[in-house]
């Protein structure tokens, strides 16, 4: 189960970077789905290993990618030592007493993708003015971000279903 | 101690936090350390041999506009064999023969990968030190400016391209002559402007954009683009939209430039400024 996971995990990760890297839909336009995977993470994982992991993925995508080293890096553990106040502030501490993951089957579609929203927004406001640095007018930049969030919201609502289906048959 | 557990907890996490966001905001500032640049280097050549072969299959389909191109491309160098052989009439004759542009060597190459889907775009050319690239030359095609070297290892170029807000071209507006810096739109793959240009220059749209020639990366008189509308910023500076010719989607094939005076130029410099 765990390498399984661990095996989707790497899976999506070279889809992202291939992604990153390959599809150009415009300027306007960042498709990410990395912030979901680091809140799909089991949660019986501790905050300093989630951020080690959103780290590591950060790295390796801009490693293969864009090459602006640490950039995604920087955009994601925000994410990572967000996550459980995100979780708590979504689904309540119910999840961590009863050490479940997040999954669409289990919380409900409406929950989980509130806390992508939440996950992906806070990444995106670090990365694309991180990313412009300043060279870009306040306009194109706030467009960026409400497009990409838009559309990675979307992607990784269908991310989190392929991350979690077995417990989803376990579930009922 | 349950409530202790918790608080030795967020404070782990806040330290951790801290510590791998500050390394990765420092990461974002640049390669300032040898092993920096080592990463750096070898980042490049991982990102050659991972993305050639996805370039080719991209290239394969784009073969009819590369043919358009090249039909254009030798349109005008017929054209550039026509005129030197008139020069060469006219230097027979006695006349002066125009040395104003200076030495570049070219050097042909072809794109390995060129990114065009974030702010920081990048190129990597299959020509290396091994070739008699050097860092800090230009790359151009016949219809622009396209970036220039950064780092140059045995096989492979990498540079910045201009959809990159690190580089901007000194250009100059056709009729009226005005120089000044132009800079990628950071939207379109066509675009770019030039800003702070003084209200008194009547530009119009249309007028063509060439290189200055007065950096010495790139041959002056290259076309880059012509001048699109005209908008004035803060009521104090024109900012001019540029559309250029080299649509960075359609890139295949570049030049790479570099000024066999640059050395002697740098050396000037360095002697006017003690």
């Amino acid at each position: 189960m765990r390498q399984r996971y661990i095996v989707t995990y790497i899976i999506l990760l070279a889809v992202q970077i291939v992604l990153a890297d390959l599809l150009n839909l415009s300027q306007y336009i960042v498709l990410s789905f990395l912030p979901v995977m680091i809140m799909s993470l089991p949660i019986t994982h501790s905050g300093p290993r989630v951020m080690i992991i959103a780290f590591a993925t950060g790295l390796a995508v801009d490693f293969f990618t864009h090459g602006v080293p640490g950039l995604t890096a920087a955009a994601l553990l925000p994410v990572a030592f967000a996550r459980n106040g995100i979780i708590r502030l979504v689904f309540g501490n119910e999840l961590f007493s009863r050490k479940e993951d997040i999954s669409i089957h289990k919380q409900g579609p409406g929950k989980v993708l509130l806390s992508i929203l939440i996950a992906t927004v806070l990444y995106f406001l670090i990365y694309i003015p991180l990313d412009c640095a300043g060279t870009r007018p306040s306009g194109f930049v706030t467009a960026r971000i409400l497009l990409s969030v838009a559309l990675s919201t979307a992607v990784s609502f269908f991310v989190a279903g392929i991350l979690a289906p077995l417990e989803a048959d376990r579930w009922r | 101690m349950p409530r202790e557990k918790q608080r030795y907890s967020a404070i782990l996490n806040a330290a951790v936090f801290a510590i791998l966001e500050i390394a990765a905001i420092i990461m974002v500032s640049g390669p300032a350390s040898l092993q920096g640049i080592w990463l750096d280097r070898f980042s490049h050549r991982v990102r050659a041999a991972l993305w050639g072969g996805g370039e080719n299959v991209r290239n394969y389909f784009l073969l009819s506009e590369q043919n358009k191109a090249l039909a254009r491309e030798n349109a005008e160098l017929a054209d550039l064999v026509r005129s030197y052989s008139q020069k060469r009439l006219s230097y027979e004759k006695g006349s002066i023969y125009d040395t104003l542009n200076g030495h570049f060597r070219m050097i042909p190459a072809t794109i390995v990968k060129v990114s065009r889907n974030t702010q920081r775009n990048y190129i990597i050319l299959d020509k290396g030190s091994d070739d008699g690239v050097k860092p800090q030359t230009g790359i151009i095609t016949t219809n622009g400016v396209v970036g220039v070297v950064g780092s140059v290892g045995k096989r492979f170029a990498y540079g910045i391209t201009l959809m990159n807000p690190r580089m901007s071209v000194s250009a100059r507006i056709g009729k009226t002559g005005l120089t000044a810096p132009l800079e990628w739109d950071g939207v379109r793959t066509d675009g770019a402007i030039m800003r702070n240009l003084p209200l008194h220059y009547d530009i119009s749209p249309g007028d063509t954009v060439w290189t200055s020639g007065f950096s010495s990366v790139f041959p002056p008189d290259i076309p880059i683009g012509v001048t699109g509308r005209v908008r004035r910023i803060d009521g104090s500076v024109n900012q001019v939209s540029v559309s250029l010719f080299q649509d960075f989607a359609l890139l295949r094939y570049v030049i790479i430039t570099e000024n066999l005076d640059r050395e002697e130029i740098s050396a000037l410099e360095k002697e006017a400024a003690k």
